[in-house]
């Protein structure tokens, strides 16, 4: 059913559910720690967030939760997976351009 | 040899001696030992389902003395076909013929409804303390003789999975179910729902009968009886 675990901690960070919050979007990233008691027993989860994309109206930036500034890069090596979010919103604010111009 | 005249003779003319009343008498033992033999004889429900990827398959038995009295089979198949065939289920108890639409029928409903509507307005917080409580006395009055049960699950977001798995993990601590017979394994790649579950539960009906008789005596389930009957 699952992959065989060793006893221990297991560390992972994941992309969380989108916030919106009017036209803006954001994507929380956050750090799972697993704490295995044996292979298929949890002892406990830990989850920090790390950081936030947000998407508005074409602009995104990132915020770092530790207050320091960061980059759309730093956060997309700290999760790959937003990659395909941010080009899915860039080809979406293209379209809706596109069709503002045409009208 | 003897033969089988000679030994039904005295049977024969001990049955002329007896009178209507004997007979009467000696049916009524016979029932009550019968419905002795029922109530007091343990019955077995079986409770197996798997799910792996997007198969459901499982089954669900019930025996008494090793003779099975009950038996269903879920044979493998998807679990939005499994959700569909028990939808279908679902609809052909609530729908109507046009025949049972009278007035009649239609008034009943509405008393029904009306009863419903006082009893949840009535006993808001009475019915959960009875509900608990009857609830309570039917689990003690079964066994668990065989538990085990492997979930790994996924939401769509992290966090949620991780409450989730939290209470899940509450719920088998409060039921003194032990690690080795419950896994629970968070799963934060996405939503996903994957395991298998398999249950033995003895039961005898008079302890269970006896507990319905112990949660009668609570007034709040007396009233809770009398409104969902609508005699309140």
């Amino acid at each position: 059913m699952h992959p065989k675990r060793s006893i221990g901690m297991a560390e992972e960070v994941r992309v969380g559910k989108e916030i919106v919050a009017g036209d803006r979007t954001i994507w929380p990233v956050v750090r799972i720690t697993i704490f295995w008691a044996s292979e298929c027993r949890v002892q406990a989860i830990q989850i920090i967030p790390l950081a936030v994309l947000i998407i508005e109206q074409g602009a995104q930036y990132a915020l770092s939760i530790d207050g320091e500034p960061m980059t759309i890069d730093a956060i997309l090596e700290m999760a790959p997976l937003l990659a395909d979010i941010l080009e899915k919103s860039r080809r979406s604010h293209s379209q809706k351009g596109s069709r503002i111009a045409v009208s | 040899m003897v033969s089988s005249c000679q030994i039904s003779a005295p049977i024969i003319r001990l049955l002329e001696s007896f009178s209507a009343v004997d007979y009467i008498s000696m049916i009524l033992l016979l029932v009550v030992l019968l419905l002795a033999a029922i109530l007091m004889s343990s019955y077995r429900l079986t409770i197996d389902i798997c799910k792996k990827g997007a198969v459901i398959q499982g089954g669900c038995k019930l025996a008494w003395f090793g003779l099975t009295l009950w038996r269903t089979e879920v044979p493998p198949q998807s679990a939005g076909e499994f959700l569909q065939s028990i939808a279908k289920d679902g609809k052909g108890e609530t729908e109507f013929s046009p025949k049972a639409k009278s007035d009649e029928d239609l008034r009943e409903t509405s008393k029904k409804k009306d009863a419903r509507r006082s009893m949840s307005l009535k006993y808001p917080v009475n019915a959960a303390y009875s509900l608990a409580d009857i609830t309570i006395r039917l689990l003690r009055s079964l066994l668990l003789k065989k538990f085990s049960c492997c979930l790994c699950f996924g939401l769509d977001d992290p966090a949620d999975t991780a409450i989730f798995s939290g209470y899940l993990y509450t719920i088998a601590g409060v039921l003194g179910l032990s690690s080795e017979r419950i896994s629970i394994v968070p799963w934060f790649h996405g939503e996903r729902l994957e395991g298998d579950f398999m249950a033995e539960v003895e039961m005898r009906p008079l302890l269970t009968l006896w507990a319905a008789v112990q949660s009668l005596r609570l007034r709040q389930t007396r009233l809770l009886l009398k409104g969902i009957l609508g005699w309140g």
